[in-house]
């Protein structure tokens, strides 16, 4: 993995080619295949964590490998999806050197747009001030919904008292 | 229940060969145990019933078919695990559910419901249903994972040390319950461990498995007293058998090229010896319903066990005896 911005200038070339410079289509694209070897990588970590034996138990117990996955990998990894989903949300909604770069009106996202607002008549702090808060609240609901599942993680190790 | 088996099953982990040409038949409704010390291929023999490892060579049977090429769910086998037992994510009525559930069984709620609730009842957990399986204490949840065994009526079941994670109190007790379930149900079981005791109170055949090979196949009583070599000798009894060179100690008939003698506590006769003593007793350990004496003869230190009443002390002569000990050869079989 490389930092992403050193491919900028050949992406910022071929989205202006593929029509897809300003476009939600675009940044899409962009953010999932950013977010993706990171998700793979971190996830694979979450799932090499989780004994086979559970697999193996639930193959014996008359499951085939996907539905032992379904069953018995998958409700113990919701942690880690948990963490994974918001670890990628923060990331796409943060991101801001290819936000600036790409989009400019109609595909434009909050991070490069906020500091507009200071330009437009003075500075008007008070926008400034309500478009950040604004632009944290979509986090915070996220991750009071998932809080649950990232929780569930922490009590899952106490096994025995 | 049906029977179950092995012939000639080699299994190799790249340069480290688990287990050796091993031949084996469970019968039907018979309680097997395989004791060996750990790395002796014990937990492999089982993955490779269960369908978990493919052998390198050999067959394994199930009711007389031939399992190559069977994927687990299609081997009708209960297994469980030394460790990581239970669904975490389960309570422990889902834990007991979960093998029912399967897509390959199809049994209505009803029918489920109901051989949860009845293992349950036999596993003693029946008040701990709603729990979540990670609130239970070490005993309860190693009830539940022999429960999730017992609630399918497989060909066989397949258990690994199932109780070596318990204390010393509540291993006593599950060693009962479980062959007490066995027979009730004449359930096929095969059960590895490295306990001996385990191996000797619940076998109704053992199998002495050191390195990957089956050294010695018999009932309890024939492995204890039979044993074919030094080393399945040394595998049961306690105190430890006493390993003593020929002549040492008098008494006995030994044959011709006996090397090595095996001496355990009831091969030992223990005289007030005044005048033809020949030991000293070192040190006694109390044990309370018994002792364990610690003997020295010519250089040599052997372990029996004396009823505690015994007039003796440390530092005591005494005159020390066999009484038709074992005898083994420079080999390390048992001549007789
Ligand atoms: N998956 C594996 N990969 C490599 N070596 C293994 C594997 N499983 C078992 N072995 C080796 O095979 C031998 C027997 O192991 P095992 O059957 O687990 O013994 P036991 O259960 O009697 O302690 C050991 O030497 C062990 O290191
Ligand atoms: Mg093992």
């Amino acid at each position: 993995m490389m930092p992403p911005i050193a491919v900028a200038i050949p992406i910022y070339l071929m989205y202006r080619q593929l029509g897809l410079s300003d476009t939600a289509l675009g940044m899409i694209l962009l953010y999932t295949a950013v977010n993706v070897s990171l998700a793979v990588w971190l996830l694979k970590g979450f799932i090499d964590e989780i004994p086979r034996e559970y697999e193996e138990a639930a193959m014996i117990d008359g499951y085939t490998r996907l539905q032992a996955f379904r069953k018995v990998v998958l409700p113990q990894a919701t942690t880690g999806i948990a963490a994974t989903a918001i670890f990628c949300l923060i990331f796409a909604w943060n991101e801001y050197a290819f936000a600036v770069l790409l989009t400019s009106g109609s595909a434009q996202t909050a991070p490069p747009f906020i500091p507009t607002i200071i330009g437009e008549g003075g500075q008007d702090w008070p926008a400034v001030a309500a478009g950040t808060t604004i632009f944290l609240v979509p986090i915070l609901v996220f991750t009071i919904l998932l809080r649950k599942q990232l929780l569930r993680g922490i009590t899952f190790g106490a096994v025995r008292k | 229940m049906a029977e179950v088996s092995l012939q000639n099953i080699s299994k190799s982990f790249g340069e480290s060969k688990a287990v050796r040409n091993l031949t084996l038949t469970i019968r039907d409704g018979e309680f097997v145990v395989l004791l060996g010390p750990t790395g002796a291929g014990k937990t492999t023999t089982l993955r490779l019933i269960a369908g978990l490892e493919k052998p390198d060579t050999g067959r394994v049977t199930i009711g007389g078919q031939d399992m190559a090429g069977a994927a687990p769910a299609g081997r009708d086998v209960a297994f469980v695990f030394q460790q990581y037992s239970l669904y975490p994510h389960l309570t422990v009525y889902e834990n007991l559910a979960f093998p029912l559930r399967s897509p390959a069984r199809r049994l209505s709620a009803d029918e489920i419901d109901r051989r949860v609730r009845e293992v349950a009842r036999m596993v003693r957990i029946d008040h701990k249903l709603e729990n979540r399986s990670t609130r239970l204490s070490g005993g309860e949840m190693q009830r539940v994972a022999i429960g999730r065994a017992l609630v399918r009526k497989p060909s066989i079941y397949l258990m690994d040390e199932p109780l070596s994670s318990l204390d010393a109190k509540l291993r006593g007790e599950l060693r009962l319950e479980l062959k007490r379930i066995q027979s009730e149900l004449g359930s096929t079981l095969l059960y590895v461990t490295h306990d001996q005791i385990e191996a000797m109170t619940m076998a109704d055949r053992i199998g002495i498995l050191n390195d990957g090979e089956l050294i010695q196949l018999g009932t309890p009583r024939e492995i204890y007293s039979n044993p074919v070599n030094l080393h399945v000798a040394a595998r049961l009894g306690q105190p430890h058998i006493n390993l003593i060179p020929e002549g040492l100690v008098p008494g006995g008939q030994p044959p011709s090229g006996t090397k090595t003698i095996g001496a355990r506590t009831e091969h030992l006769e223990i005289h007030a010896g005044n005048g033809t003593a020949n030991a000293e007793i070192d040190w006694i350990e109390h044990l309370g319903d018994q002792s364990h004496l610690h003997l020295r003869i010519a250089g040599h230190k052997l372990v029996t066990l004396a009823n505690p009443y015994v007039p003796v002390k440390p530092g005591d002569k005494i005159k020390l005896t066999l009484k038709d000990p074992l005898y083994f050869g420079s080999d390390g079989q048992r001549l007789v």
